[in-house]
């Protein structure tokens, strides 16, 4: 880490060993409206490592969320071109999970249902896979839960079921779009304590892009970090954060963990995601 | 865990018996004041019968009602059932196909507007003396409220949900019987409901225009004679069969929703 770097040149964090699942190359996004047009990513290229953990921490409205659904093929981009695995995503690619901020469970199917939804919608026979989507369940806190209905959790636990529909079909790719965003602090910790596990159980068979605006929990469970400016956003920085695994929660305020955190602030301040209060001085 | 579920098992047993309990109590305060007061007030049976005279007008003539009653079901059940079906094809294009909706909805809502009463009687002419016309005039009440709530249900899928969907790969065919479908189910369900109270109305206003049977036809006979206690019974039976109707479907929607969130 060298806190006195500046914006990193985008190329530069694309280095093109063969060893990267996701590459961007000068993907942007514009969204046109009956107001005009709004650039909401500005070119970005990007490389997303075999088997690496990327947090992506930004402003609202900095085009993260704009990033994943773009990488997913679920939306196209305006400029540029996404490749997993060399190959071109011009349509939805399937072989990824996905969790957003809300769990979007089907009220009317089990846990275990929803979990098994993965196979169901993809034309598979669900019920060869349903002692693996209980042990999944359990690994994720879920214990004898699988048979409940949605309405009978609480808002982590959700999440949790959510988090397990993105991972059943075992996917290369896992994309999470604020998924501990709508839960209380305390399940949050150990929501990010548990996905540390499940990730470090994974090993280089799971690529997490993770989106939050949290900058301690994008330092605890990234590998690198990918800190972008407010709109349109481009990358401002990408971190290493060179953390020894498992890593403690009880740490994120302390020595490493802290510093890191301390300099994704200085570098939103310099990149002018705060709004800066007047008596602090006429710097800017 | 049983402490707190007993408990809510009994709070769940008095509200049920509030629930019938406190309206029930009403009515009976209502009926005992219509039976003592209009005696009192000196009104004469022909324009305003006691509840117990309607009563024995109901049970006397309880052959002529329960034949003039099989008609009036037999209109409003097939024509709801043909409206569900019809509302609920309608509302899945529209919302699947933007150039079907574009077409179709504003014809849709501006045929809403038309009073379908006002063009009962032309009914008749197209469609003859028998069941035709009653049950075309049910479905064409019962219809809208179908169209509206279950479009709405399915429009109302939220975004990450759709997403979801498509990273999943799933077809159109599936996504719909798996998705989107049970999605809208609520939203069907109060269509349902407000297309079941139309549709007797439907079934009752096209017996006004022509009839020669249903509860509508009995109204009508009853009033032309003065025979307003029957009269009253016939409202009577109306009421219970619009009840008993509405019941079902709100049976069939615990059933069907029973594992969702109220």
């Amino acid at each position: 880490m060298d806190p006195a770097a500046g914006l990193t040149d985008v190329r530069a964090a694309s280095p093109t060993t063969g060893d990267d699942l996701v590459t961007l190359d000068g993907v942007a996004k514009t969204y046109t409206t009956a107001t005009g047009t709004t650039q909401a990513l500005s070119p970005t290229s990007l490389a997303i490592r075999r088997g690496e953990f990327l947090s992506v921490v930004g402003p609202s409205g900095c085009g993260k969320s704009t990033l994943l659904t773009m990488i997913s093929g679920l939306v196209p981009p305006t400029a540029g071109e996404v490749r997993i695995d060399g190959e071109l995503v011009d349509r939805p690619y399937r072989h990824c999970g996905i969790a957003f901020q809300t769990s979007v469970l089907l009220e009317w199917r089990s846990v275990l249902d929803n979990v098994l939804l993965q196979f169901e919608m993809r034309g598979i026979d669900p019920a060869p896979h349903r002692d693996k989507a209980v042990a999944l369940l359990d690994s994720l806190g879920l214990e004898g839960s699988s048979r409940l209905y949605p309405r009978e959790l609480s808002g982590g636990m959700k999440q949790r079921v959510s988090i397990a529909r993105a991972l059943i079909h075992d996917p290369s790719l896992l994309l999470m779009d604020e998924p501990f965003s709508a839960v209380d602090a305390l399940t949050r910790d150990q929501l990010s304590m548990d996905l540390q596990q499940v990730c470090m159980d994974r090993g280089r068979d799971l690529t997490v892009l993770f989106i939050t605006h949290h900058i301690e929990e994008a330092v605890f469970l990234g590998d690198r970090v990918l800190v972008m400016t407010p709109r349109p956003g481009r990358i401002a920085e990408v971190i290493d954060i060179d953390l020894p695994r498992p890593r403690r929660l009880e740490d994120a305020g302390r020595e490493k963990q802290a510093a890191y955190a301390a300099h994704i602030r200085e570098t939103f301040s310099r990149v002018g995601v705060y709004r800066r209060n007047q008596h602090e001085g006429g710097q800017a | 865990m049983t402490e707190i579920a007993t408990g809510a098992r009994r709070r769940k047993a008095g509200n049920a018996l509030s629930t019938l309990a406190y309206p029930g109590g009403l009515c009976l305060v209502l009926l005992a004041l219509w039976q003592f007061l209009v005696p009192a007030l000196d009104v004469e049976t022909s324009v305003l019968p006691v509840p117990t005279e309607i009563l024995s007008a109901g049970w006397e003539n309880r052959d002529l009602i329960r034949e003039h009653t099989w008609p009036t079901l037999l209109e409003t059940v097939v024509g709801f059932a043909i409206a569900a079906v019809l509302g609920i094809v309608v509302a899945v294009a529209i919302t699947a196909v933007p150039a079907i909706h574009k077409t179709l909805y504003p014809l849709l809502v501006g045929s809403l507007v038309v009073p379908k009463i006002a063009i009962a009687p032309l009914f008749v002419i197209w469609f003859g003396f028998g069941y035709t016309p009653k049950i075309i005039m049910v479905v064409l009440i019962a219809f809208f409220p179908v169209v509206v709530d279950m479009a709405l249900g399915l429009t109302s899928i939220p975004p990450e949900l759709r997403m979801l969907n498509r990273s999943m790969g799933a077809s159109r065919w599936r996504a719909f019987w798996k998705i989107s479908f049970p999605f809208a189910l609520p939203n069907l369900f109060i269509g349902l409901k407000l297309a079941m109270a139309l549709a007797i109305i439907g079934a009752i206003v096209a017996e006004f225009v022509q009839s020669s049977q249903g509860l509508g036809y009995l109204l009508l006979q009853a009033n032309s004679t003065l025979q307003t206690p029957l009269f009253f019974a016939a409202i009577v039976a109306l009421t219970v069969l619009g009840v008993v109707l509405y019941m079902v479907i709100e049976l069939l929607e615990a059933v069907v929703l029973r594992t969702r969130r109220r």
